[in-house]
């Protein structure tokens, strides 16, 4: 069994303090321990003395892979607008593992993301969480599925009462599209015929996957927690631009919530209210934040800038940190895989110059179950 | 008289001063800086308490108050896109003094932008440059009008006309239309009728003011320059995502390049190589280059991440506080006024928390002509000028060190 020992850097477990001139111990693609460790004799040792080691960052809403940048439409395979409501669509079958945001990823020490359909329809499709390494999507997968995929707001009553003048047109017709998906999921017999979209709703019925609802105004966001709870289902509230201003109904609905993308300006109504205080102020209320770049709206490369400016606008250094990595990793379902630094977890770790919050500091080194898959140029 | 005191002052144009002052006259301007300054004992003193004097942060490619913060179609107005010669057409027409955007600028201690009409369209009108001053008013705004004739190379206008089977549908169509508007303005006969359109780009002509030229891909931005040959008119570079491709001949032109935003989507496949390598390359080479938020594309009042973020892609930090200062100064032609810390110039001054380039800093307070117009905490509101309350340890604003008054100097 070949060990690897990274020895001497200020490791950040995140599930702990972080501790100077700490020792991670790695066999097999898991962690075997953290902290005041002895190096085996027989382990291979990387000197990080000055160092900084964090896990793998988990970005929870990304469309890595199969949203096209630049290559034109031929690359576009976000948003499946031909009906308003698509749960029989996969993200898994999008996936181009060769395309360059995964190496985007890599270099900026996310490991693990939610890739996932865009928010044109109230019912989008499956969504899927995968390590940013692979050959096939297949092989990147750790959770399948993970949610399904809906949204609330602008964005379907565009897309589907604007352009193609068929329901939803309101707000009103967005929520209603969902309620009767979900009534039919309900209702769903496969002995009379299997409907992919309506097996993958009642998963969510069957409260195995969550529904994540994009929602950017407060109002969408309490309609997302008004569905949630006649359905009694799992529910992440993904954006939730507005969730600053009705913190204490977030807070008591006990959903957890997806923050960003926040560099990119107000392009829309729906986020005339959008603030950096947004996750230190949901952080203060109690909520369970996590944040996200809904990449490539904000670059993938660019996660960490997010979170300083999150530090910067009143969030805890720790939070932002934990809101980057084993928040997301346990809103995902994936916590016992990925998220922190804990004996038994995947080896998914990344060496960094300087804490990811100076301006300065650079990724080092990124590893994928032990192994390296993103290198510095010296 | 105002004197800033107790201040770490990065002057940009003659250096850092570790503990120095700043005079402010009763005009907004700049009447001493020091590490020796004498205080007259009327002056209204500000105690800096150690922290870090920058001036006033400047844009030299945005679109702020052209693109209104969340309000969607309704409030964008960047873009004529009814017809690809639209030099008449002027920004300050377009802005939008209550624009929440110019409030938040404020707050990342921006205090004069560039304002820049969209792309869409060959030859797209008139561009501004403005302070961020306290005004109702657009007209109020103005620093410098024009600062050029903006036009568009590449996608964006063959994306916007094009697809409706109008000119331009290629490249060559889009560098055609510009060389009949030149052609047609150098042949303008103002005894005849009157055309706004010519009008606007007789002073580029003249060699008065520059073509703004918004190009990406390397060709674009080679047929500007080729073009700026043919007319012998000055250009000036906007965006530029693949100008380190060619940054020899940039500089060989004598083009200044208003880089950028770096930090960005991939977005169109022109702008595919993205990133800060730009500044870098164009800097190597010796192009006067400005850092850029492009505002929206990235929020304007982020300027001093870009260029923290250039800093650790290889610029020195005086060469990236350059970039979002004194050289876009020199590039909008308004040097006289901004961009350093000096005796005459305009005292729009910001201070830092702590390095300005770094990504968690903070602004105390941001002054445009001796005016405080935002102070931490503030929420970059509007409701008159404040006056910054600095506590020992540091904290600021409102809550921290006892009430506002009022600060009024004009």
């Amino acid at each position: 069994m070949t060990k690897l020992a990274i020895t001497g850097a200020t490791v950040y477990p995140i599930s702990s303090p972080p501790m100077e001139g700490a020792t991670l111990l790695v066999a097999e693609g898991k962690i075997l321990a953290v902290g005041r460790v002895e190096v085996p004799s027989d382990a291979e040792v990387v000197d990080a003395r000055g160092l900084h080691l964090l896990p793998g960052f988990v970005d929870p809403h990304t469309h890595v892979g199969l949203w096209g940048e630049g290559e034109g439409p031929p690359a576009y395979d976000g948003n499946e607008w031909t009906a308003n409501a698509t749960a029989q669509v996969r993200a898994l079958d999008a996936i181009n593992p060769f395309h360059i945001s995964f190496e985007d990823a890599r270099s900026a020490g996310v490991t693990t993301v939610q890739t996932l359909p865009g928010s044109g329809n109230p019912i989008g499709g499956e969504m899927v969480v995968i390590k940013t390494r692979g050959r096939t999507a297949d092989e990147m997968v750790l959770r399948r599925p993970s949610g399904l995929k809906g949204a609330l707001g602008e964005n379907p009553k565009r897309l589907h009462g604007q352009n193609h003048k068929r329901m939803p047109a309101s707000r009103m017709g967005v929520a209603a599209v969902i309620r009767q998906y979900l009534i039919r999921a309900g209702e769903y017999n496969p002995e009379k015929g299997r409907n992919l979209g309506l097996e993958l709703a009642r998963r969510v019925l069957d409260r195995e996957i969550p529904l994540r609802l994009h929602a950017h105004r407060a109002d969408d966001i309490l309609t997302a927690v008004r569905i949630a709870r006649e359905f009694d289902i799992d529910l992440s509230i993904e954006h939730c631009t507005e969730g600053w201003m009705v913190a204490d109904a977030l807070a008591a609905a006990g959903y957890p919530v997806t923050l960003g993308p926040m560099l990119g300006g107000r392009s829309k109504v729906e986020t005339a209210n959008l603030t950096f205080r947004n996750p230190g102020n949901l952080e203060k209320a109690g909520v369970h934040v996590s944040l996200m770049t809904d990449h490539p709206f904000v670059p993938i490369a660019h996660h960490r800038v997010q979170g300083a400016l999150a530090v910067r606008e009143g969030m805890s250094e720790a939070g932002a940190l934990r809101a980057m990595t084993l928040n997301p990793a346990e809103m995902l379902g994936v916590a016992d895989r990925v998220g922190s630094l804990e004996p038994g977890k995947d080896a998914d770790f990344v060496l960094w110059s300087d804490h990811p919050f100076r301006a300065r500091a650079r990724v080092l080194a990124t590893y994928i179950d032990g192994r390296v898959v993103y290198e510095a140029k010296s | 008289m105002l004197a800033i005191i107790n201040a770490r002052i990065m002057t940009v144009a003659d250096g850092v001063i570790e503990s120095g002052a700043v005079l402010v006259d009763d005009a907004g301007k700049i009447a001493a800086v020091g590490a020796q300054v004498d205080v007259p004992d009327e002056a209204e003193v500000l105690d800096a308490g150690g922290r870090t004097l920058t001036p006033g942060l400047i844009d030299a490619f945005s679109h702020l108050g052209l693109v209104n913060e969340g309000l969607g179609w309704a409030g964008n107005d960047a873009d004529e896109a009814t017809d690809p010669n639209t030099a008449h057409v002027r920004a300050v027409d377009g802005v939008y003094p209550f624009d929440r955007g110019i409030a938040e600028a404020r707050t990342g201690g921006v205090t004069t932008v560039h304002v820049v009409p969209g792309g869409s369209n060959v030859l797209a009108g008139q561009a501004l440059a403005i302070k961020l001053r306290r005004a109702a008013v657009a007209d109020d705004l103005i620093l410098r009008h024009p600062t050029g004739v903006a036009a568009s190379l590449g996608e964006r206008p063959k994306a916007t006309y094009g697809g409706e089977k109008r000119m331009p549908a290629t490249r060559m169509g889009i560098a055609a239309i510009l060389r009949e508007a030149l052609v047609k303005a150098q042949q303008y006969d103002p005894g005849k009728e009157r055309d706004l359109r010519c009008e606007a780009l007789l002073p580029v002509l003249r060699g008065e003011l520059p073509l703004l030229v918004q190009a990406h891909r390397a060709d674009d931005i080679i047929t500007a320059l080729r073009i700026g040959r043919e007319f012998g008119i000055r250009i000036t570079l906007l965006g530029a995502t693949e100008a380190h491709l060619v940054a020899d001949l940039i500089a060989e032109a004598g083009a200044a390049v208003a880089a950028g935003p770096s930090l960005a989507p991939r977005g169109r496949q022109e702008t595919r190589d993205v990133g800060f390598h730009l500044p870098l390359t164009l800097l190597r080479h010796g192009v006067p280059t400005a850092i850029v938020t492009g505002h929206p594309q990235l929020d304007q009042p982020y300027l001093n991440i870009e260029a923290a973020l250039a800093v650790r892609e290889g610029l020195t930090p005086d060469q990236a506080l350059r970039a979002i200062t004194l050289t876009p100064a020199e590039i909008l032609g308004v040097a006289d006024r901004v961009g350093s810390i000096a005796v005459g110039k305009d005292a729009d001054l910001v201070l830092w928390h702590g390095d300005p380039l770094e990504l968690t800093t903070r602004v105390a307070w941001t002054m445009v002509e001796g005016r405080v117009v935002y102070v931490d905490g503030d929420d970059g509101d509007r409701d008159g000028d404040r006056r910054p309350v600095l506590s020992a340890d540091g904290d600021t604003g409102p809550g921290a060190g006892g009430p506002c008054g009022e600060v009024d100097r004009r």
